[in-house]
Order: structure tokens, then sequence, then C-alpha cells
């Protein structure tokens, strides 16, 4: 039964992982909290339960419209949020805007899809069980997905010209301005690598619990958040770290403690990492200098 | 400037957007039947002014559907009170407002209903979390409110203005240790949603199979309107060695846990579903075969068969329990309201609802302690439909 609850808790850690990028990523580059991630993520489930329900889409060919479509949504959500006001020193203002985004996606989903639970049944479960031990196929794909979508971000991030840019903007965004690069656009992707993550998470999540609804955000993006601050928001193997450590405590306490605290545990573990390294798991030590 | 120009435009926009969605929001809660009348304080003693009745269901949220059911079914008691010429040749008016399944905003809306001199009584709510921020309020304004859904053992003689038409939990959860027992069962897995509703049948249920010998091998909990993720509590199910799984909550949870427990090993237990369940949503899920309390067969009487035929005319698909036990409550308030002499008032209502005895759709009611007792009756899912078993 440990293996099994382990397992439930490495899948669900690894969706809570691609989430926590985008929030870990945008928090590097512009040090604000992209509350609208989640409900981006959100919309972008819909949309992929429209195509895979009306249009009877490959399941292949609807993830990645989904996901390009989810940073297509996220980059303008950038433009239209946050660009206009962040300049200066007004990261109140920011933090404002985002939350309005979030409620204003939110509502706008429910305008336009309802507001109940739908379905999302695009790919047949199968479940294997060997020695009590039972693996699903989706759990299956969902442990590759997430690999890979992982390793490309890594080759993205440190193997390519604009991932030295976007770390050079998370170092300092005006001194890498001054390099000649164009921080706008490095921004803009940033936010839509993110955004494709979590539409390719919300999608793996969408099927694995058949349930797509218009608050679907709120709780993965605060988990997701959580995994993020516990691994040292702005460093990426941190938030995939904290992704997988707050899947699998979440999964093993439910399982040996209580079911009734199964979202506690998450937090709980983030306010005692915190306690014990303020700046997280992973997170570079940082001084405010006055 | 030009910028800037730009920026008030994108402002404006989103400005607009939120007014348009917010507009849209209260036309959905205050529409549907046609609206309320606009009268002053002191209309509700003339004979010419419509009769306002007000109900609070969750509209939006994940049991919106569950909420719609009920509200189609007032507004169908309600037209079809009015065909026949209403209360004294006053027509009936509904005003239908979203408590989003929410016990702040139920509250909220208690409040406004009870300001609004012109309701005089109230069909509200589902969730009982809802009902018990509601009951005390409606008690202030001496304004009767009778529920459909609310079901939890809590409301129980806690207001001479309350009434249900729903069943009582206790009677609900023992109900379902008898029939597990007459199936044969030794060990049960309990799941409930962590509130009111699902806390209200588990522990009757805990005490009736400890009385018929039934062992709880693991009790498992999760949240309403927000856990998706079954994993863990059917992994621990799995491995519990239960025969049985018990679910005491609403209807999109339970599909869920149906949907997911052949993931888990929990393939080959029998289901049995509280009558959360007996909702036509749990037909969407992989449920063939599982067990549905309910209260309410649709060939119990001449009665039940005519109402849905009705409720399939209007609104095309089939009255589940809970739309049943709406269009009762509304039917009783009604009638309650045509057995009051001379002036119609909030107090009159409640005193005939108080004394009524009514033969409804699911059944025979009369109230005691706000309750009125319902026979439990079980059905099985075969072939996508709810089929009467015992």
């Amino acid at each position: 039964m440990f293996f099994q609850h382990l397992l439930n808790g490495i899948i669900v850690g690894g969706i809570y992982a691609m989430v926590a990028l985008g929030y870990s990523m945008v928090y590097g580059v512009l040090q604000i909290v992209n509350w609208a991630h989640a409900d981006v993520l959100m919309f972008a489930t819909f949309i992929g339960l429209l195509l895979t329900t009306y249009l009877k889409m490959p399941v292949f060919a609807m993830v990645l419209l989904v996901a390009l479509f989810a940073s297509v949504l996220g980059m303008s959500v950038e433009r239209v949020a946050y660009r206009p006001i962040k300049s200066g020193n007004r990261k109140m203002a920011v933090l404002v805007s985002a939350l309005g985004m979030s409620t204003f996606l939110q509502n706008l989903a429910q305008l336009i899809f309802g507001s109940g639970t739908r379905q999302f049944k695009a790919i047949e479960s199968k479940s294997f069980s060997f020695s009590g031990f039972t693996i699903t196929n989706l759990q299956i794909l969902i442990l590759v997905v997430t690999s890979v979508m992982l390793l490309i971000l890594y080759i993205l991030v440190y193997r390519t010209k604009i991932g030295i840019a976007m770390r050079a903007c998370s170092v300092s965004v005006d001194n890498a301005k001054l390099m000649g690069i164009n921080t706008n656009l490095i921004i803009s992707g940033t936010f839509g690598v993110g955004a494709f993550m979590a539409g390719v998470a919300g999608i793996l999540i969408g099927v694995y619990y058949s349930a797509v609804y218009p608050t679907m955000g709120y709780l993965l993006g605060m988990k997701a958040f959580a995994a993020a601050i516990l691994g040292g928001i702005g460093s990426i193997p941190g938030a995939v770290f904290g992704g997988f450590i707050i899947g699998t405590i979440e999964s093993l306490g439910a399982g040996y403690i209580s079911s009734a605290y199964r979202d506690a545990f998450a937090f709980f573990v983030m306010i005692l990492i915190l306690v014990v390294r303020p700046s997280g798991l992973m997170g570079a030590k940082h001084i405010d200098k006055v | 400037m030009k910028r800037r120009n730009g920026l008030m435009k994108a402002y404006a926009l989103i400005a607009a957007a939120a007014l348009m969605l917010s507009g849209c929001g209260d036309t959905g809660s205050a529409g549907g039947t046609g609206g309320v009348t606009p009268s002053g304080s002191s209309s509700a003693g003339s004979t010419d002014e419509k009769i306002v009745i007000g109900a609070s269901f969750p509209l939006t949220g994940t049991i919106a559907a569950d909420g719609q059911t009920c509200v189609d079914a007032i507004n169908l008691a309600i037209k079809q009170a009015n065909e026949a010429g209403g209360i004294n040749g006053r027509e009936i008016a509904l005003v239908q407002e979203d408590d989003e399944g929410s016990p702040t905003s139920a509250a909220s809306i208690a409040n406004k209903f009870v300001d609004k001199d012109e309701i005089l009584a109230v069909v509200s709510s589902y969730n009982s979390s809802c009902m018990l921020a509601q009951v005390d309020i409606y008690k202030s304004g001496n304004l009767p409110a009778i529920s459909p859904v609310a079901t939890t053992p809590a409301l129980t003689g806690c207001s001479e203005y309350f009434y249900r038409t729903a069943p009582n939990d206790s009677d609900c959860g023992s109900y379902a240790a008898e029939f597990l027992s007459g199936k044969g069962i030794t060990k049960v897995a309990l799941f409930y949603e962590n509130d009111d509703y699902g806390l209200g049948i588990a522990e009757p249920f805990q005490a009736k199979c400890e009385e018929l010998g039934i062992e709880v091998v693991t009790v498992q909990t999760y949240v309403y309107g927000e856990t998706v993720d079954y994993s863990t509590q059917l992994t621990a199910t799995g491995a519990s060695g239960a025969e049985a799984i018990f679910i005491a909550g609403c209807v999109t949870e339970q599909g869920l846990i149906c949907d997911q427990r052949d993931d888990y090993g929990c393939g080959d237990m029998l289901i049995l579903c509280g009558n959360g369940g007996y909702a036509p949503a749990l037909l969407g899920y992989d449920t063939d075969g599982v067990y549905v309390q309910g209260e309410f067969d649709n060939e119990l009487s001449e009665k039940a068969k005519d109402f849905v035929e009705a409720f399939k005319a209007e609104y095309g698909y089939e009255p589940g329990n809970w739309a049943a036990s709406a269009y009762d409550a509304t039917m009783i308030v009604i009638e309650a309201m045509k057995n009051c002499d001379g002036e119609l008032t909030r107090e009159s209502i409640n005193e005939q609802i108080s004394v009524i005895t009514y033969e409804g759709v699911c059944g025979t009611y009369t109230f005691e302690n706000c309750n009125s007792a319902k026979e439990e009756l079980m059905f099985e899912i075969i072939d996508g439909k709810f089929v009467h078993i015992e």
C-alpha cells in the first residue's frame, strides 16, 4: 500500500511541478506572483474539452493545440494586465491586477461553459496490476509526459540562447536590457512557456480525474504555488522538487493519517520548511540592502 | 499621451466586460419566471397583487444542475397552480436567488427575503449547511420556509417556521446499513463529505453498522465541491478488505468515486450511494450496477406518474428525487395558502403548513418537529436508469 500511495503522490506531484514552474519562472523574471496562472490552465482545459467533445480531435493534436492556446492566453494576460502597470515600483498594483485577472477568467468561464463539473474522457482508462500494485495507462502517460516536458524545459532554459536571456532577466531586467536583450519579448516568452506547461498539466489532470470545472484552478494553483515557495520561488529545480514533495506528502499523509486533512498537509509542510529555510529549499539567499 | 489613451481604452473594455458579467449574474438570479411585482410594502393583502414565493437554490457552482432541477420543479408546480386559477384568482410568482451552495450567500438571501414584505413563503435551500445558516433568519421574520433537500438532523425542531419534505439523514444512514446487511456484507468502507450533510448520514450509519455487526473497516472523507482526486481514499479502501463502499455525499463526488474505483483495486466492491446521488447527473458516470438510495419512485402512484409526464414535457428530462421533493414542497405551500381563511399573511400560511396533511408525489406529508417521515427506497442503476428494487 505504501508504494501505491507513493505512486499516487508522485503523479499529482508531477502535475504540481508543471504548474509550479509557471509561478516560479514568472516570479524569477518579474518578482510578481501571476495569480491568473491556474485560471489560464482551467480555461485551456475547457478548450481541450470542447475540441475533444465537438471536433473529436485526436488526443495528441488536441494537447498541442490546447498548450498553444494556453501560451497565447498567458501572454495576453501579461500584455493586458501586467505590462501596462509593471513599470516603476508598483508591485501592489500588479498584485491586484493579477487577482482581478484571475477572477475575470473564472467568471468568464462560468458564463461561457457553465459552472457545473464536466466529464472529460479523452482517453479510455486501463489498469494493470501486479502483486497488489496497480498502475493505469493514464498514470504512465502522466509520468512520461511530465518527464519529457521537464526535460524540454531544462534544455530550453540551460542550453539555449533564449534560456540565457531568461536567466539574465531573472538576475536583473535593467541590466539585461543594457546587454541588448529584448526584455519585453523574453518576459512575454516566460509567460508563454509557463502557460504552455500549465495547458498540458490541465489536460492531464482533467483527463486523469475526468473532471473539468471553472474553479479547478483554485486549489491546484494554491498547491502549486506552495510547491514553488517550498522549493524556493524563482528556482526552476526548486519548483519541480517542491511539486513532488507536496504531492507525495499529501498522498502519504492522507493515506496514513486522515484524508480529512489532505489539503492541510501540503501547506503545513510549506510552513515548516519556510520556518527553517525562509528562502525555500533551493532558493537563492537574498539579502535586501538598505 | 497616445500610449496612455490606449491604456485607458483597455481598462474601459475590461470595466465594460466586468459590468456586463455582473449584469448577467443579476438577471440570472432574479429572472426566469416573469419577475416580481414591483409593489410597496403594504401590498400583500390586496387582492389583485401576485402572491410571491421565494426560492434560494444553488444555480451556479458544482451542484448548479441539482439546484436547477429543484427550481424547475418549483416553477412547474407554480405554473400548474396558476393554470388552475391560482389562490382565489390571485396569481403566484416566484423570486429565485442563487445561493451558490455557500452558507454566506444563503444567509444574505434569507435576509433579503425577510425584508421583502411581498414574499409570503420560501422554498429553500439545497444544502444542509445553507439551510442551517438561513433557518434563524426566516424565524426572525416569521417567514415560513420549507426545504426539499436539507436533510441534516441538526434542523429537527429548530424553528416553528421551518419544515422539510426532505428525509431525515439518520433514517437514510440506518437504512443504508440495513440494506448492506441484507446483502450479506460484513466489511464496509465509509466515504462521506466533510460537512453537515455527510456527517449527518455517516454517524447514524456507523451506529447502525455496529448494531448489525458490520465492521466499518475504513472511514474516508473528502471536501464537497473541491475534491476530484480520490486516489488515496480508494487506495486505502482497496487495501482494507472492504466488500462494499457506502458514499454519503452529493452527486458529482459520488460519480467521480465510481469512475475512479476501478483504478485502485475497488472495482469489484458493491457501491451504495446515499440519497444525494439520486439525480440524473449520476447516470453520466461509470455507475452501472451501483445502488442508490432515494425517496421517490416514479411508478408509485398516478400522481407521481402525472408529475413525471408533466416534468418531462416541460423540461425534456426525467425528474429525480430532489425535483420530486421540491415539487411537493411547493405544492404544500400552495395548498396551505388555499387553506387560509381571511387575510393571507406569513403567519397564517405558517399556521396552515403546520397542520397540513398533504398527499404528494413522494407520499403523504404531515409535519412534526419540522420533519415528515418518508419511506426509504432502494434503486439500482441498470442500463443507465434508476430501477426501484425495494
